[in-house]
């Protein structure tokens, strides 16, 4: 078997092409997953009526699909439902109009939020509860126990698993050809349809996701350091 | 003044505080001694609206509440007028000594900064940590946190602190300082209930002695009445099981 080291460089530089949708396709999904797990994470701290159940069905079920599942029924429903809804409402949008990485970003952030809510609920259920009730004896409200005591201890604990989170998103948007984006593995792919040198297509891509996720460990380890000389985050 | 009139508080079935009138006077201590379940951290923190009791009234100072009515601004005003010293210390475990200090007056007094820490600062001196100002509790021993504890209580100028088993997790090594500590806090004329089971430091300390026993109060007077002149055969054996 001989190895195109050429062809290698060639598929690497084609496909880096990609790497802005590819980083689009784990950043926003995580903005928006971090935001939506954070808030479906207080309903269910704070046990609010009927959203708690709701959304603890919502996270049980997504936690158990497949991704490739989530971005395939989302393209379905979006394919089918879209022009109806634009139809009834004279609206000028089809679906051949809409950017298909956002249905991308919409099932990746379904996964994200559902993963990501279940970071932040057990890092608020590890609070010790006594120092709640220290915050409340002080005189806080809610508010100010939440925003003074509780997501400040929240987001240290969680930082790694979120960090995890992100990787596992960017690794998540390799599927995302199957609803026609070209992301950096299906951007190599493209170009070794040509010639069926896949296998340094593969390794070409493999190099990036690599490069990618170590940058990723690199900026929060150098965090985490950062947060720990300033003795924020050693709990006893 | 402090007056707590008829309180009670069930978990589900189980009655824990059963109607318990109490009145202390400004500046008196009032140790509660009692069995284990005997329902004194229920009735500490119901006064503190950690717990909801089910009914009864609290007047402190010039607010008067029902437990059970309550609105959140009223849970606020009488959580403004009183402190609470936690067995577990409690301290914020993100925040330095002096910034568990003065949380409390910045967040919810909006003192300003400056004043604040100056007062957080004589408050470290007077519990004997001032060269610990920026120390994490992790860094610091159950006493000392403990008297971190003190000081944040302290430094909200309450009506009354409410301490619960202020000695009870520490080393016995640790338990003479921090007692020391409150005793001297007690010199300095602040009201106080004190939940406790070091019985010759309640009957040092202690203005007056109830002691209750299944969410009622069995029997109270100084301590001379209820340790020496003991009248209720309950106080008696739970007496009796702690030789002085
Ligand atoms: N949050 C709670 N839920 C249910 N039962 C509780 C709760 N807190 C306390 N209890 C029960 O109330 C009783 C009195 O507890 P407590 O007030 O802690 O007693 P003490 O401080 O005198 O040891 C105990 O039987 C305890 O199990
Ligand atoms: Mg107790």
């Amino acid at each position: 078997m001989d190895f195109d080291f050429a062809f290698m460089l060639e598929a690497f530089l084609a496909a880096l092409h990609y790497l802005p949708t590819t980083l689009l396709l784990g950043f926003l999904p995580l903005v928006f997953g971090s935001a939506l797990g954070l808030a479906i994470a207080l309903i269910r701290h704070y046990e609010i009526p009927i959203l708690a159940v709701f959304f603890k069905w919502f996270v049980t079920i997504f936690k158990a699909v497949p991704v490739v599942l989530i971005l395939l029924v989302s393209y379905l429903v979006f394919s089918d439902v879209l022009d109806k809804i634009a139809n009834s409402l004279a609206l000028s949008i089809s679906f051949r109009d809409i950017d298909r990485r956002s249905i991308a970003i919409f099932a990746l952030t379904l996964y994200a939020t559902s993963g990501l809510s279940e970071i932040f609920r057990g890092a608020f259920a590890s609070i010790p509860k006594g120092q709640i009730d220290a915050a409340y004896s002080v005189g806080l409200t809610t508010l100010q126990v939440l925003r003074r005591v509780m997501i400040p201890q929240v987001i240290p604990l969680a930082l790694p698993l979120v960090n995890n989170m992100l990787i596992s998103l960017i690794k998540a948007s390799s599927l995302v050809s199957m609803v026609s984006v070209v992301d950096i593995l299906n951007g190599a792919v493209i170009e070794a349809n040509v010639n069926y040198r896949y296998l340094e297509a593969y390794v070409a891509v493999s190099i990036i996701y690599w490069g990618v996720c170590a940058s990723i460990e690199a900026v929060t380890a150098g965090y985490e350091k950062y947060a720990n000389r300033n003795r924020r985050r050693q709990f006893a | 003044m402090i007056e707590i009139k008829d309180i009670s508080k069930s978990f589900g079935k189980n009655a824990i505080l059963k109607g318990m009138n109490v009145t202390i006077e400004k500046g008196e201590v009032v140790v509660i001694l009692g069995p284990s379940g005997s329902g004194k951290s229920t009735f500490l923190r119901c006064i503190n609206f950690l717990e909801r009791a089910d009914a009864g009234e609290i007047s402190i100072g010039q607010t008067k509440v029902e437990f059970k009515k309550a609105k959140s601004k009223e849970i606020l005003a009488v959580r403004r007028k009183t402190a609470m010293v936690f067995q577990q210390y409690d301290l914020f475990l993100h925040k330095s000594a002096i910034e568990n200090v003065v949380e409390g007056l910045i967040i919810a007094r909006k003192e300003p900064k400056e004043e604040a820490y100056k007062k957080g600062l004589e408050l470290l001196s007077k519990v004997g940590l001032k060269d610990k100002r920026d120390a994490y509790p992790h860094q610091l021993s159950g006493g000392q946190q403990q008297r971190v504890g003190i000081a944040r209580a302290l430094a909200l100028n309450p009506e009354v602190i409410l301490f619960d088993e202020p000695t009870s997790a520490l080393d016995p090594e640790l338990v003479g300082e921090t007692l020391d500590v409150i005793k001297h806090v007690a010199q300095t004329g602040v009201t106080m209930i004190i939940v406790t089971h070091e019985m010759s430091f309640a009957y040092e300390i202690a203005d007056r002695v109830i002691f209750m026993e299944d969410g009622v109060i069995v029997e109270q007077g100084s301590p001379e009445e209820l340790f020496e002149q003991t009248k209720e055969e309950r106080t008696k054996q739970f007496l009796a099981r702690f030789s002085r």
